[in-house]
């Protein structure tokens, strides 16, 4: 099972992709939407996860959760939001969407891998 | 932009969430113990140092929020957050190692002071020796110096 961040930074997409693969996982990586979007297309039946920025450049992360979600291809796809918005409002907004988590950033280590553990454990939203 | 004058107590908010949001980035993200310095009053927003990342605020409130520090401190965090020993990172790593400490502390700080409807902008980072990037302000811009390992580390707030 694969896990896929889209991120703009690549520094979150390495930390993302080193916890993924201390949990043993492969991690596939998009910097932006609609690139997440293409992974999505080609590895959809591999991805296990996918954890999402909120502001990026382009499509923004809403945006991109509503796309996965509206497709009966990926909407089975737990969702994580990885992001610094902290507000409920954001939090209310990415749940009614369909996101399964809400992981705020700056995260620990042991955070990110306990979250994504869960996120995992749970097989759907 | 619109003015945030006459609004001190929502300033000074802010003002304290930044430092929280400094110690909560870099002690989470990089397991960096930071220590709180100082904090002054400058005439500038002025970026000085080897390497710097700022996000604007737009909405509510309006400004700037800006970091700055020596190239061997970004070397450091950026190595500690994304576990890769510092002469592994290019220019590239560090462009974007600053720019997302920049984002994650803008972001922070605006949930820190439960700021609503304030959008923190994508980041921008400045790399280069010699440097010297200033922004022409009437806005209170304030500097907050911290300790970061054996390093000095400036965060610029104007608002």
């Amino acid at each position: 099972m694969k896990l896929l961040t889209i991120d703009d930074s690549r520094t979150i997409r390495r930390v993302i992709s080193g916890i993924g693969a201390m949990l043993g996982y492969e991690v596939l990586e998009a910097e932006n939407g609609e690139a997440g979007l293409k992974v999505l297309e080609q590895f959809s039946q591999e991805v296990g996860l996918v954890l999402l920025d909120w502001n990026m450049p382009g499509m923004i992360g809403l945006d991109v959760l509503k796309a996965i979600k509206a497709d009966s291809r990926w909407r089975h796809i737990p969702v994580m939001m990885v992001t610094t918005e902290g507000e409920k409002d954001y939090i209310v907004k990415s749940i009614q969407a369909g996101a399964c988590h809400y992981q705020t950033k700056p995260f620990t280590q042991e955070e990110m891998a306990t979250r994504i553990m869960e996120a995992m454990g749970m097989g759907g939203v | 932009m619109g003015s945030n004058q006459g609004d001190g107590g929502s300033l000074e908010k802010v003002f304290n969430a930044v430092q929280v949001a400094v110690v909560d980035v870099l002690s989470r993200m990089a397991m960096t113990e930071v220590v709180f310095i100082q904090r002054e009053r400058m005439p500038s927003f002025r970026i000085d140092q080897e390497a710097g990342g700022v996000v604007r605020l737009t909405g509510n409130l309006e400004g700037m929020i800006g970091i700055a520090c020596p190239m061997r401190l970004v070397q450091d965090v950026v190595s500690r957050i994304v576990g890769l020993p510092p002469d592994q990172l290019n220019d590239e790593d560090l462009l974007d190692g600053i720019a997302e400490l920049a984002n994650m502390i803008g972001g922070w700080t605006k949930s820190n002071a439960g700021l609503t409807d304030v959008r923190v902008s994508t980041p921008m980072a400045i790399v280069g020796k010699s440097l010297l990037a200033e922004w022409k302000t009437d806005r209170i811009t304030e500097r907050f110096v911290f300790q970061v390992e054996d390093s000095v580390l400036y965060v610029l707030v104007s608002l």
